[in-house]
C-alpha cells in the first residue's frame, strides 16, 4: 500500500504539513505545561520525541512504513525513558539476508540504519521511503526553525 | 583464353559425370543466363544455388590449376568462397572498398576476358559475386538436389557423390583460409596469426569430417570461416549495424558456435579444425568481447551467419531467423518466438562469452538489451537468468533509477552529481544532517521554550498568525493556520484574550485536531483578524507577545 505513492506530495495546500505542525505544537504545549520542569536534557529529549511523533502522525506519512517504525521506536524510547539509561534495543530481524543484496550499493546498509524501518525493506522500497522520510524531516525542521525564530524574536 | 575455356568446360564435364547425365540438363538449363537474384524465393535460390555452386567449383578449381603458385589466387578463391557466407544474407550492397579481394577477383576475371556469363557477372558488379557466393552457400543443397532430383526442395546432405566435391571445396577453403587469413585481414593481424596457426594443419583435416558431415546435426562452420567472418564483420550491410572487425571476429567464433548449436545441418564441416581455431580466437575474442558495448547482438548475428552460412542448407532459415531475431533482440527479448530464434539472440548477445566453451545455445543472456546506463554496473551472467528474470531485473532497475531521480530532486545539491553511489552518499549525508538539525533545534526549543503559560499563549497566538507559517514554510501554511484559527473561532473569541491560561485553547486544539484540515483561507483570514484583534486587546504580560505583536501585524500585512 505504500508503493502506490512514489512521488511525495508537494502540494502546498496539503494537510500534511498542517497536521504535522499541529501535532508538534500540541506536544510542545504539553511539554511546556508539564508542571515539574524537567532537566534540560529531559526537555530536549521530550521535544525531540514530540518532533518525531508529529512527523509520524502527519497524514501523508500515516501510510508509510517508516512512520510506523518510527512510532514503534518512539514507544521504545519512551518506555525506557523514566529513570533508566537509554538502552536501544534492536529487534533481531530474520530478514537480515535481505539487507545485503549484491545489487545494492555499499551504502545501502547505512541508509537502512538511518531511515526508520529500513531494515526489512528492499532497496527499491527503501528509496521510496527515504524520499518520503526526507520530505517529512525537512518539514519538521522548518517548523521547528520557525517556532524557534518566533520564540526568540 | 582458350585454355581457360577448355578448363571450364572440362570441369563442367566432370561435374556432369559426377552428377549424372540428367543433371547436365539441369546445369545447362540454368548456367547460361541466370539472372541476378532478386527475390529470395526458395526455388529460385535453389536454382541459383546449383548454378552458382557449380560455377564456384570451376572457378576455384580453374584458378587452382592455372595459378597454383600465385598467392592471389587462393586469396581470390578464399574471398570468393567467403562471400557466400555473409553475402548470402546481405542485401547485395557490398561496398567495394571493403572487399579488396573481390575487386581483385573481378579484375582477374576481367583480365581473363572470359566471355562467359559467369565472369561477366563478376566483372560488372559485386552483386554477381555475392550472388555466386550466395549460391556457394547452398552448395550442399544444390548438390543434393542435383544428385537426387531436380526438385526445388532443399534436401539434407545427399549421397557420397558430393563428398568428392566437398573435399575439394574443403581443401580450397583451407587453402583460402590460410591465404586469406594472412593477406585479407589487414586490420586483424593478430587474428590472422591466431587463425593461421590452426589452419596450418588443415587440408588433411578437411577430408576427415567430410564423411561425417551428412548426418551431423551440428555442422561445423566451413573452414574459411575466420576470413569470411572478418569480411562479414566488415560488411556494413550485415546485421544492419556498425561493427568493428574485432567484434566481428568475436562474434564469428561465437556465432559459429551458436549456429552449430542451433542445429544447422549440412555443409562441409571441419570439426577438427574448428575447435582449434575457435579456441585460438576464443581467448582473444572473449577478452575483446568484454569490452564490447551493447552492439553485440548485431555483430554476433552477422558473424554467425557468415561463419555457418558457407555450406548450409538452412541458410534461408537462418537468414530469416536472424532477421527475426535481430528485431526481437532489439525489442527486448520477447519470451515468445522459436527456440532457435531465442537461442540465436542469446547466442549473439553472449557471443564473446560463449567463446569459452561449447555451451547450449539456449542459455539466455542475462541482460542483452539493457539500456546503456545500466550497462555500467550490471554484469551479464551466463546461464543465470532466463528471459523473464532479466526482464524483471530490468524493471526493477528502472524503478530504482526512477526513485533515485525523485531523491535527487528532494536532496539539494544533487543535480550535478551523477551516479548512484555518489548520490546515495549525498542522500545519506542529507538525512543525517536533517536528523542532527532536529536534535539541535529540539535542544534550542527546550532552552527557549520556558514552561510558562504566557509562552504557551504566545505559542498559540503565534500559531494563529498566518504569516508566521507562511514565511516559515516553503509551501503555504494556510491550511496549517486554518485549523488553529478555526479552533480559536470555535472556541469563541472571548476566550482568546481573556484568559491567560493556555489550557482552554489547547484543549480546543486537542479536540478539534482531526477535523481541521480542510479549513479555507477566507474564513481563516477573518478568524485570524478577529483572533488577532482579540489577542491584542488581551492584557497579556508576556514580553514575547508584545514583541511578536507588531511583527505579526507586519507579517499579516504582507499577506
Amino acid at each position: 500500500m505504500n508503493r502506490k505513492n512514489p512521488l511525495p506530495n508537494s502540494n502546498p495546500n496539503s494537510p500534511n504539513s498542517s497536521m504535522q505542525a499541529l501535532h508538534f505544537l500540541q506536544a510542545l504545549a504539553r511539554i511546556a505545561r508539564a508542571a515539574p520542569k524537567p532537566a534540560h536534557s529531559a526537555r530536549t529529549r521530550q521535544i525531540r520525541h514530540a518532533a518525531y511523533a508529529s512527523m509520524a502522525h502527519s497524514s501523508r506519512s500515516s501510510r508509510r512504513t517508516w512512520s510506523r517504525a518510527l512510532l514503534h521506536r518512539l514507544r521504545q524510547w519512551q518506555q525506557q525513558r523514566p529513570g533508566r539509561l537509554l538502552t536501544v534495543r534492536r529487534r533481531v530481524r530474520i530478514v537480515t539476508p535481505i539487507t545485503s543484496r549484491p545489487e545494492e550499493p555499499a551504502r545501502a546498509e547505512t541508509l537502512r540504519q538511518l531511515v526508520p524501518g529500513g531494515r526489512g525493506m528492499e532497496y527499491c522500497n527503501l528509496l521510496e521511503e527515504t524520499a518520503d522520510y526526507v520530505q517529512c524531516l525537512r518539514a519538521q525542521v522548518q517548523l521547528m526553525q520557525t517556532l524557534l525564530d518566533a520564540f526568540s524574536s | 583464353m582458350i585454355n581457360l575455356f577448355i578448363f571450364t568446360s572440362s570441369f563442367l564435364s566432370l561435374l556432369v559425370l559426377i552428377s549424372g547425365a540428367s543433371k547436365t540438363d539441369y546445369f545447362t538449363s540454368f548456367s547460361p543466363d541466370l539472372p541476378l537474384p532478386t527475390s529470395p524465393s526458395p526455388t529460385f535460390s535453389l536454382i541459383r544455388d546449383s548454378w552458382s555452386t557449380t560455377s564456384n567449383i570451376f572457378f576455384s578449381l580453374f584458378y587452382l590449376y592455372i595459378n597454383p603458385e600465385r598467392s592471389t589466387t587462393p586469396l581470390l578463391l578464399s574471398s570468393h568462397l567467403s562471400l557466400p557466407h555473409f553475402l548470402s544474407f546481405s542485401s547485395h550492397h557490398i561496398p567495394l572498398s571493403t572487399i579488396n579481394p573481390f575487386n581483385h577477383l573481378s579484375s582477374l576475371f576481367s583480365s581473363s576476358s572470359m566471355d562467359r556469363d559467369l565472369f561477366s557477372h563478376i566483372d560488372t558488379d559485386l552483386n554477381s559475386i555475392s550472388y555466386l557466393s550466395l549460391n556457394y552457400d547452398h552448395f550442399d543443397s544444390a548438390l543434393s538436389s542435383i544428385v537426387s532430383s531436380p526438385s526445388a526442395a532443399p534436401t539434407p546432405p545427399g549421397p557420397n557423390d558430393s563428398l568428392v566435391l566437398r573435399e575439394l571445396i574443403g581443401r580450397l577453403g583451407t587453402i583460402c583460409n590460410n591465404k586469406s587469413a594472412s593477406v585479407g585481414a589487414g586490420d586483424h593481424s593478430a587474428n590472422t596469426s591466431c587463425y593461421s596457426t590452426p589452419l596450418s594443419s588443415p587440408p588433411k583435416s578437411s577430408l576427415h569430417p567430410l564423411p561425417n558431415m551428412n548426418p551431423n546435426p551440428n555442422p561445423m562452420p566451413f573452414a574459411p570461416d575466420p576470413g569470411f567472418a572478418d569480411r562479414a564483420a566488415r560488411m556494413p550491410c550485415f546485421g544492419g549495424g556498425p561493427h568493428m572487425a574485432m567484434s566481428g571476429q568475436l562474434s564469428r567464433v561465437s556465432s559459429s558456435q551458436s549456429l552449430m548449436d542451433a542445429g544447422m545441418t549440412g555443409g562441409v564441416q571441419l570439426e577438427g579444425e574448428l575447435p582449434v581455431r575457435e579456441n585460438g580466437a576464443g581467448g582473444r575474442g572473449a577478452n575483446n568481447g568484454r569490452k564490447r558495448k551493447a552492439g553485440v547482438k548485431g555483430k554476433g548475428k552477422e558473424a554467425s551467419l557468415a561463419s555457418s552460412g558457407t555450406v548450409n542448407s538452412k541458410i534461408s532459415e537462418e537468414d530469416q531467423s536472424a532477421k527475426r531475431c535481430r528485431p526481437d533482440c532489439k525489442a527486448g527479448e520477447k519470451k515468445g518466438g522459436t527456440e532457435e530464434k531465442n537461442g540465436n539472440c542469446s547466442e549473439n548477445n553472449n557471443g564473446d562469452r560463449e567463446n569459452k566453451n561449447d555451451s547450449d545455445s539456449n542459455n539466455a543472456n542475462a541482460k542483452p538489451v539493457e539500456p546503456p546506463k545500466d550497462y555500467i554496473h550490471v554484469r551479464a551472467r551466463r546461464g543465470q537468468a532466463t528471459d523473464s528474470h532479466s526482464l524483471a531485473e530490468r524493471v526493477r532497475r528502472e524503478k530504482i533509477s526512477e526513485r533515485m531521480k525523485l531523491l535527487q530532486d528532494l536532496v539539494p545539491g544533487c543535480n550535478k552529481v551523477t551516479g548512484k553511489a555518489v548520490m546515495l552518499d549525498e542522500i545519506i549525508n542529507y538525512v543525517q544532517s536533517l536528523q542532527r538539525q532536529v536534535e539541535f533545534l529540539s535542544m534550542k526549543l527546550a532552552t527557549v521554550n520556558t514552561p510558562s503559560d504566557v509562552n504557551m499563549d504566545n505559542l498559540l497566538q503565534k500559531d494563529m498568525q498566518q504569516p508566521l507559517y507562511r514565511s516559515a514554510f516553503s509551501y503555504p501554511n494556510q491550511p496549517q493556520v486554518a485549523p488553529l484559527n478555526s479552533l480559536l473561532a470555535t472556541n469563541s473569541i472571548p476566550n482568546l484574550g481573556m484568559q491567560p491560561s493556555s489550557n482552554l485553547p489547547f484543549d480546543g486544539f486537542g479536540n478539534a485536531n482531526p477535523q481541521i484540515g480542510g479549513f479555507w483561507e477566507d474564513d481563516l483570514q477573518s478568524v485570524v483578524q478577529m483572533g488577532f484583534g482579540q489577542n491584542q486587546e488581551a492584557a497579556l504580560s508576556s514580553q514575547s507577545f508584545q514583541g511578536s505583536g507588531p511583527s505579526s501585524s507586519d507579517m499579516k500585512i504582507e499577506l
